[in-house]
């Protein structure tokens, strides 16, 4: 009753419906995923500089932590999902700022100890707003301890080794030596090559000795 | 006229006009061939396409399904008759997968301990919870109702699907179009099958809007506005806000019906396949989309807010700013784009006093003439920071004149230039206004001068220490009554607010009170 018959038109019509379909395939399983990507950072950059307007002198500190920390996890071997979480834990790590007044995070005198807890609470207070967020739950321990020290002299739980996220550990390194090298209402500005030497030193028992070597091979590297 | 007889009328017009206009057809086109086997063929994949809904606005229930293009392609393959026999089938499906959908959902909710709520409701992967969210979505289109309005409602439904394809395909008769299963002798492609076919698109186009119109008349009239003027404006509102919407992909639509029929001639049941690939991709683009930028938004709003969360109560302020922003804005009829994104502007209306100092922000005292200069700058700030965010770019001036008043009043100082304040920001304005005159925050801190340290010892919040005189600010000062606040708006519209704004919200007010929806 019915002829199958295969036409130009038929073959034509095929062509174009594959066509489309990979093309559409493209668009939303890779360049969205991309472009959304891209949104994001560009996003979440404009938020931790909107707070770092609030505590003068670390204006550009996120994006450069976030740059050092990105370079720093490539060479330990992190690929593409991880990648992109430590960026944004980098970016966001200091958040929790925007919930500590202005005047403490600005003093140019030593804090007195309940200051000090204040400022300090700043990390406990930025993974709190991350894990609210779904999009970044799976990033507030990097955020909660990037603060802490290999030898457990860090806050807030005072981790030790192994037990503080190796995203952490590298945050800490690199925030660290970038708040040496610019100037803060509580310091001058050091030399990066004390600052290096600083870190140096450091190394086994504030930082982890091997985040600690690749970074400053980066460093001697320039880059 | 009561809404409810009104509407009984609408389907009653709409299920004579099925029926006038199937006897019509039946009497003025003749069924050539066999069309049978088609009928069964087009209707189950109708009935599939059908599940496949693709909402095109939230909330507003417009949504797109490939349904036109078969019920078309039906049409010239096989004849109005049998596309008018497709329609009805299809419309029955359709209603008995919503009412199908909508008691298992209610099923699977009441039962959702057992089936697992992380499965059923949080899962992101895997096919259960891909189907179950079909479920729901497909259930949500159902509304619990009266018998006699469900009767009626199905028997529109129905009728307005076949009132869609009937007269289109009469169009295609009259034009000179043949059904292609047997176009018979002299059949030339161009006129006999392609220009009919596009007056057949245009005319099922034209009866989709009328329908439309005359629904939107019925059913949801613009609130406030009567008489001829009022049924003129519903009628420009149905056709931009809906009507465009659903005619714009029908382009896309007709290469898929002509593609159908195409294929359908030549390879049978086969082309349904060729044809719907390119459709599911599409889709799923869609859908990706718009997942993808719905998570983008409440990422950075969420995040952004909390980043204003300098005080505990700040967040039921922005809460309660961004749910009375947003129903304004739809009482005042804004584009669909407004009120989607007005309540993320209420919610990130103040982020620009994060660079102001505490100190400032939290002083009971008056402020000074710098501290104030301080304050005045949060509008642009807050600008500045939304303006590297991806959300509508119309949002930057939202925020950045939320303290402009109507009469060029407020900040910031547009240095005599006369700038038009987008509506937006003036209903964020009145908005934010009455929240904080009414809100009771202010009673949950201490009355205390922090010039002399002076406590009144009783509830009493003077607007100036009774001590050393030193006067406090507004804020600081008893919350407003309902009607004190109501008065104020009253007041300060034409000069701080804009007249239309507050003539709308105290109208909102006025019928549907202060409810908050958080």
């Amino acid at each position: 009753m019915f002829n199958y018959q295969i036409t130009a038109g038929v073959w034509l019509f095929i062509v174009i419906a594959l066509t489309i379909s990979i093309l559409s395939l493209y668009v939303s399983r890779w360049y969205l995923p991309m472009k959304m990507k891209g949104a994001y950072l560009k996003s979440i950059t404009a938020l931790a500089a909107a707070v770092e307007t609030k505590d003068s002198g670390t204006v550009g500190h996120a994006q450069r932590v976030a740059q050092v920390t990105v370079a720093v996890a490539k060479k330990l071997g992190m690929t593409g999902h991880d990648l992109e979480r430590i960026e944004y834990a980098a970016l966001l790590m200091d958040i929790g700022k925007a919930n500590v007044p202005q005047a403490i995070l600005n003093k140019k005198d030593p804090l007195t100890p309940e200051e000090l807890e204040i400022v300090r609470s700043h990390s406990k207070l930025g993974a709190e707003m991350v894990a609210a967020v779904p999009f970044l739950a799976d990033i507030d321990k990097y955020i909660l301890h990037h603060h802490e020290y290999w030898d457990g002299t860090g806050y807030p739980a005072g981790l030790k080794g192994e037990a503080i996220p190796l995203a952490s550990r590298i945050l800490a390194i690199a925030a660290d030596y970038d708040a040496m090298i610019s100037e803060r209402p509580y310091h001058h500005a050091w030399n990066p090559a004390d600052a290096i030497e600083e870190i140096r030193e450091n190394i086994g028992n504030k930082y982890d000795a091997k985040v600690g070597s690749i970074f400053l091979e980066m460093l001697s590297h320039g880059s | 006229m009561n809404r409810l007889r009104l509407y009984a009328i609408f389907c009653a017009v709409v299920f004579m006009c099925a029926a006038v206009i199937t006897l019509l057809v039946w009497a003025e086109v003749p069924i050539v061939g066999n069309p049978w086997p088609g009928v069964f063929w087009f209707a189950l994949l109708a009935c599939l396409g059908e599940l496949l809904a693709v909402n095109l606005q939230e909330g507003a229930g417009v949504s797109v399904t490939p349904t036109s293009p078969i019920l078309w392609s039906a049409t010239c393959v096989l004849g109005p008759l049998p596309a008018i026999l497709i329609s009805a089938i299809v419309g029955v499906f359709s209603m008995l997968a919503k009412f199908i959908c909508y008691k298992c959902t209610r099923v699977l909710d009441a039962h959702s301990s057992y089936f697992g709520v992380s499965v059923y409701k949080n899962g992101s992967h895997g096919l259960i919870t891909e189907l179950s969210s079909m479920i729901q979505g497909y259930g949500a289109q159902w509304q619990e109702r009266p018998l006699g309005v469900t009767i009626q409602y199905i028997a529109a439904y129905v009728a307005n699907m076949v009132v869609a394809v009937g007269p289109a395909g009469l169009v295609y008769h009259y034009l000179g179009g043949r059904f292609l299963i047997d176009p018979g002798p002299g059949f030339h492609v161009l006129t006999s099958f392609v220009l009919p076919f596009f007056g057949l698109v245009a005319a099922s186009g034209i009866v989709d809007l009328g329908v439309w119109v005359l629904h939107a008349l019925v059913v949801n009239p613009v609130p406030g506005a009567k008489g001829v003027y009022g049924l003129l404006l519903t009628m420009k509102l149905a056709l931009i806000e809906v009507g465009l919407p659903i005619v714009r992909p029908q382009l896309f639509m007709l290469v898929v019906a002509i593609a159908l029929s195409y294929l359908y001639i030549h390879i049978h049941v086969l082309g349904f396949i060729i044809a719907a690939t390119p459709v599911l991709a599409l889709r799923d683009f869609f859908n990706q989309w718009v997942a993808e930028r719905e998570a983008y938004v409440n990422t950075i709003t969420t995040l952004a807010t909390y980043m204003q969360h300098y005080h505990p109560y700040t967040r039921g302020h922005l809460k309660r700013v961004a749910d009375l922003a947003e129903r304004l804005a739809r009482e005042m009829q804004l584009p669909a784009e407004s009120v989607r994104y007005i309540s993320t502007a209420a919610f990130l209306h103040d982020i620009g006093k994060i660079g102001v100092s505490e100190e400032i922000l939290d002083k009971t005292a008056k402020l000074t003439d710098e501290e104030w200069e301080k304050i005045k700058e949060h509008p642009v700030k807050g600008a500045e920071i939304i303006s590297h965010l991806e959300f509508l770019d119309s949002i930057v001036d939202w925020i950045k004149y939320h303290h402009k008043w109507h009469n060029g009043g407020g900040y910031p100082a547009t240095n005599g230039v006369d700038i038009e304040i987008p509506i937006e920001a003036a209903i964020i304005a009145a908005v934010d206004a009455f929240d904080a005159m009414t809100d009771d925050r202010e009673l949950a801190i201490k009355w205390e001068c922090d010039s002399c340290g002076y406590q009144p010892g009783d509830n009493s919040r003077p607007p100036m220490c009774p001590k050393c005189g030193a006067e406090k600010r507004r804020l600081y000062r008893e919350p407003k009554t309902l009607d004190q606040a109501v008065d104020e708006l009253r007041r300060g519209a034409g000069s701080q607010f804009h007249p239309k704004v507050i003539k709308a919200f105290l109208a909102m007010l006025d019928r549907d009170g202060v409810h908050f929806s958080v």
